[in-house]
């Protein structure tokens, strides 16, 4: 199974996560905090923009290149990201925003509660965030839920799940929770 | 009492945009001469301190702040959660004041927008703010960047919307459930998709455009390299 990591938490300990993920993975895991990202510029040339329509590729030249296609051909893509008011943290909404070009085409289809465009590739990976919190906090953990729950309902992903880390319990009780849905994963992936 | 009003447009891709016509169209309509308006956006540049202290400045002075932004993939764009990261960090800064905050999302789609909400109300909360309402302006798409009273009938709800929502303002009122609904009404889904998809196919078809073209079909990216490891 090819696992790609996208890693935009600043001081976790993830190597737990490397060792609870399936034997056999292929894992390639970036940090986001090293890579030369910029920031979509919402000139939808890469979907829909009709004087300068390219579809499927981004004009922006940084390493989002070679994000695009590891992305694609992943099987499991983890999203690890701080949850800021119960969305992803900036960077990795960097990387969410530009995903557009490599997620989307331009002719719409009504999809869940949302409104999507047709999907550019047949096959997508399964995507599981993995919210990080300092404090436990019932609201954002809430908001991070629903989101990703549509997030993944808008990407027509085959499977998709969250789960919420929180620095104030106990290391053996997130561990375990990981455990359990690490066994989730390895049943519906199988 | 002199109330300040601060504009703040979450859109950073120049001057001529939705989020900047519906906050324009909004101010046009505030009639109480107490209130003074004034108005930022988000930069595009990240990080730009210069614009970080500029925003964190005039959101200490605001007595109401009304935040316009579009919706990008379900939530907010990156510079924008750049933002708020920035301003939450800086919060035990602010002078000890009730501000007033309202929150507008817009977006081409004719549904969606909780999500991005949910995320304003969380930030507001986060950051002591009163909650003072919310609107939600699917179709707002067609807007363009073009002046509101310049728009034709479809945006006529968008326009009703900010119209009842600026009185409120005006009154000292939050935004009314009236303004909510309304801004909220679209043309059914169903007809929207037929009339997007009958254009682009028209446009591609002129054009010999592969509108489908899938271009890292064959690329592997990383995966063709060896510098990832096997467990």
């Amino acid at each position: 199974m090819k696992i790609l990591i996208l890693n935009a938490c600043h001081n976790q300990n993830i190597e737990n996560l490397n060792v609870l993920l399936p034997n056999k993975s292929n894992i390639i895991h970036i940090r986001l905090q090293e890579q030369n990202i910029l920031h979509c510029t919402g000139c939808m040339s890469c979907v829909w923009n009709m004087e300068s329509m390219n579809p499927g590729y981004c004009i922006l030249k940084d390493d989002m290149n070679f994000i695009y296609p590891t992305f694609i051909h992943s099987d499991l893509v983890i999203l690890m990201t701080d949850i800021v008011f119960g969305g992803f943290s900036h960077q990795m909404k960097k990387i969410i925003d530009r995903l557009i070009s490599a997620l989307f085409t331009a002719p719409l289809k009504k999809r869940g509660l949302d409104v999507g465009h047709i999907m550019r590739y047949k096959k997508r990976p399964s995507i599981y965030a993995i919210g990080f919190q300092n404090k436990y906090n019932n609201e954002t953990a809430d908001t991070f839920t629903k989101y990703i729950e549509n997030i993944c309902t808008l990407w027509d992903v085959p499977y998709g799940n969250s789960l919420i880390y929180a620095l104030d319990q106990d290391a053996e009780s997130n561990n375990q929770l990981i455990q359990n849905t690490i066994t989730e994963w390895k049943d519906t992936l199988a | 009492m002199n109330c300040r009003l601060l504009l703040l447009s979450g859109s950073y891709r120049g001057e001529k945009t939705t989020s900047n016509s519906i906050l324009s169209h909004l101010s046009q309509h505030i009639e109480n001469k107490d209130i003074s308006i004034e108005r930022l956006k988000i930069s595009s540049r990240i990080p730009d301190k210069k614009n970080d202290e500029l925003i964190f400045n005039h959101i200490d002075m605001a007595d109401i702040i009304i935040f316009c932004a579009p919706k990008y993939n379900l939530s907010l764009p990156a510079p924008v959660m750049y933002q708020f990261e920035r301003l939450y960090q800086r919060k035990d800064e602010l002078t000890e004041k009730k501000r007033k905050f309202i929150s507008i999302i817009q977006f081409e789609a004719p549904v969606g927008g909780t999500i991005a909400q949910k995320i304003c109300r969380n930030f507001s909360d986060s950051m002591g703010f009163c909650w003072y309402g919310d609107l939600t302006l699917p179709g707002a798409g067609e807007i363009k960047g073009r002046p509101l009273h310049e728009t034709d009938s479809m945006i006529k709800n968008i326009r009703t919307s900010l119209e009842i929502t600026a009185k409120a303002i005006s009154d000292g009122h939050p935004v009314p459930e009236k303004a909510r609904k309304t801004g909220k009404k679209q043309m059914p889904t169903w007809l929207i998709i037929l009339i997007v998809n009958s254009l682009i196919k028209q446009y591609c078809k002129k054009n010999n455009i592969d509108i489908f073209k899938a271009p890292y079909e064959n690329e592997f990216g990383l995966w063709d390299k060896n510098d990832f490891y096997h467990n």
